[in-house]
């Protein structure tokens, strides 16, 4: 006899709905406005932005992410990352009890602009993706000259 | 009536049930983090169970499986970005990533043999296969002509 597997049908309602840190279930895409290049609905990672003296540094959960299947785009100030994911459930075995569910990853960032876009580094690593973007050098401060009329 | 127990005669109502008792007694016993971390997923055949884990930033060796009888455990850390980053001035945009101890505990429909569980932590992910012991693996019996 299978089983159709039971999901738990609260965990993705509330897409409004704030990252709580008691309650880890995944987050809902972050908007419609995107366009996915798979017809397949993302979740958006949980992401962790630090700021030190260098720059930022960008820290996003993405379990299945391989370094072949993280990208990463800047258009103008916007920085998206996105990671295809396989599913990886064992093949021929009926699912019992399953608490999440496997999508790929997508998630969109507005920088300022004080930051060296030519220098940004990523690394993925234990399905962690770490981006680190440097602050550009200062920028001269410009006097205007105001000339009378 | 004879009540000879609280077993609904549904193997995944019953699992499910004996999990979250399992979760609640050990939360409130241990100062742990979220009781959903690490999200499990369960498939099955006649002969074993085998379980995936999402764990992203956990490294291998600080993950720890442990199986007794029938019941799994999952213990490790998620380290605090904090104290990764080397300087000393810094501030945080977002946080919204799990940090910290966890530990979960999850009963398995049927005990399982300790000596023959494989598990692999990749990209994040881990994948444990337990078997069961041949001793309980359920037998068929051939029936002979009279």
């Amino acid at each position: 006899m299978t089983r159709r597997p039971k999901k738990n049908q609260e965990a993705y309602q509330d897409p409004k709905a704030e990252p709580d840190e008691q309650d880890e279930q995944k987050l809902p895409a972050e908007s419609d406005g995107g366009e996915p290049t798979r017809s397949r609905p993302t979740f958006r990672p949980r992401v962790d932005i630090l700021e030190t003296q260098a720059g930022l540094v960008l820290m996003a959960d993405m379990p299945g992410a391989t370094p072949e299947s993280v990208e990463i785009m800047l258009e103008q100030r916007q920085l998206t990352i996105r990671a295809d994911v396989e599913d990886h459930a064992p093949e021929g075995m009926s699912a019992l009890y399953l608490e999440y569910e496997v999508r790929d990853w997508e998630r969109s960032f507005t920088l300022s602009r004080e930051f060296d876009m030519e220098k940004i580094e990523a690394t993925m690593k234990e399905g962690v993706l770490t981006v680190t973007l440097p602050k550009a050098p200062e920028m001269e401060a410009k006097r205007i000259q105001v000339s009378a009329a | 009536m004879l009540k000879r127990s609280s077993y609904s005669g549904d193997p995944l109502r019953e699992m499910q049930r004996l999990h979250s008792e399992v979760n609640r007694v050990f939360q409130s016993a241990l100062p742990s983090g979220p009781a959903n971390f690490p999200p499990m997923n369960v498939y099955a055949t006649a002969d074993g169970v085998a379980i995936t884990s999402e764990l992203p930033g956990v490294a291998e060796d600080e993950l720890e499986i442990s199986v007794h009888r029938d019941t799994l455990t999952l213990t490790g850390e998620r380290k605090d970005p904090v104290d990764s980053e080397e300087s000393s001035e810094k501030s945080f945009h977002r946080r919204e990533r799990g940090r910290g101890h966890f530990s979960r505990t999850l009963s398995l429909p049927f005990p399982v043999d300790s000596e023959s569980v494989e598990a692999n932590l990749k990209d994040g992910v881990l994948h444990l296969s337990l078997q069961r012991p041949e001793s309980d693996k359920p037998k068929r019996i051939q029936v002979k002509r009279g």
